[in-house]
């Protein structure tokens, strides 16, 4: 008989308690922390000029006991609408339990140009959750009491009706200008939770 | 007395040895090799011709026993202040420049006005502890030359004097000048040890 270090190898050092990464197409993954079906994309997502919810970046999330660092990243295509959309100025924010993380806002923008809004690019909204904080304090993304359920999401919206963009859609491709229903690139949705 | 597999967790196929993640505000974080506090970024960083380190991307690291394998990966926000921005990025290993990581970023051309280009840069590389010798250009670390913290870094220059940008900045946001509303990011940096 060998040592029980041979039959029952110590825990490492690996931090990670669980990963959720998903194409945004309606799937479930089941991991420790429950179940949970990420929004299935059916078609581009048109700005307006207030904020609205970008498809595709909802989670309801609870982290597993025990995290304290909670990585979030949506990674989503942003399309100038059309040729007069110049450079597709778009605001965008980080949202959790519906309390903004404002130390999360990014813009998104192509150089200008007077009739080719041609810029198509893929845009990160991340954040790493601070699990570990003593009080709460969401607008800098650090959290005391995150044991339940909470949505994390991201909205967007355009500059103004001069820079309108589509969410997930490619107008350009493969030597024309498409006309809509676009093809899609579905966003990347990852969650990581750390001890 | 507990069960065995309470004091000896079953060895499981995961290989994560290690996840360290974190948004650039000056939290420490242990993991298993080690104590890390990350950089604290506190505003928008203006480059030029001269080569600097990007702020927010340094971290001095040393993987865990057992690593094959070591993920960098620095996400920020970069925009254009002249013309399209044109600048180089590279990762930086020990004072090396990892040359396949190289990439370069721009906007369209637009002269002297409406440089309104700005977006997420990520900076990704996965270091290969498996070689027999160390080759830090092309990022394969023998395992024997890794076993104290060695700096992985972001460097970045403007193109040329014509073509300025800066990191971590948001020029604009919700319809109007970000300069109250959302003046800068905090970037996020995470490094993932396998094995």
């Amino acid at each position: 008989m060998g040592n029980f270090s041979e039959k029952f190898a110590a825990a490492s050092g690996n931090n990670l308690i669980e990963e959720i990464k998903a194409c945004c197409d309606g799937s479930s993954y089941s991991v420790n922390s429950g179940t949970y079906t990420t929004e299935n994309i059916t078609g581009a997502q048109a700005s307006t000029a207030s904020h609205v919810k970008i498809n595709g970046s909802a989670i309801t999330y609870t982290p597993p006991a025990g995290t304290k660092y909670l990585l979030y990243n949506f990674r989503f295509l942003i399309n100038p609408l059309s040729n007069n959309s110049h450079s597709g100025h778009s605001s965008y924010k980080l949202h959790v339990g519906g309390t903004e993380v404002t130390a999360a806002r990014k813009h998104f923008s192509t150089n200008y140009h007077s009739s080719y809004g041609h810029g198509i690019q893929l845009f990160d909204m991340g954040f790493v959750f601070n699990l570990t904080a003593t009080t709460n304090d969401v607008a800098n993304g650090k959290f005391s009491d995150w044991t339940d359920a909470r949505e994390i999401k991201v909205t967007g919206r355009h500059y103004d009706s001069t820079y309108t963009v589509n969410w997930h859609g490619n107008k350009w491709r493969d030597g024309t200008g498409a006309s809509a229903p676009y093809v899609l690139t579905r966003p990347i949705l990852t969650l990581k939770a750390i001890k | 007395m507990g069960n065995l597999t309470d004091l000896f967790p079953a060895a499981t196929s995961n290989n994560i040895l290690e996840v360290l993640a974190g948004t650039c505000d000056g939290r420490s974080v242990s993991v298993g090799s080690g104590a890390y506090t990350f950089p604290n970024v506190t505003g928008i960083q203006n480059i030029s011709t001269s080569v600097v380190n990007v702020t927010g991307s340094s971290i001095d690291y040393v993987p865990p026993e057992g690593t094959k394998y070591v993920s960098y990966k620095f996400n920020t926000k970069y925009e254009a202040t002249s013309a399209g921005g044109i600048m180089g990025i590279n990762i930086v290993y020990d004072n090396t420049v990892i040359t396949q990581a190289a990439r370069g970023f721009s906007g369209n051309y637009m002269g002297g006005t409406s440089h309104d280009a700005e977006t997420t840069i990520s900076m990704e590389f996965v270091f290969d502890l498996t070689v027999p010798t160390t080759n830090k250009a092309a990022g394969q670390i023998a395992p024997a030359d890794w076993t104290a913290a060695k700096t992985i870094k972001c460097t970045a220059r403007s193109y040329s004097s014509t073509y300025l940008g800066r990191f971590h900045g948001n020029t604009y946001f919700d319809g109007a000048s970000a300069s109250s509303s959302a003046p800068y990011v905090k970037p996020n940096l995470t490094i993932t040890a396998y094995s």
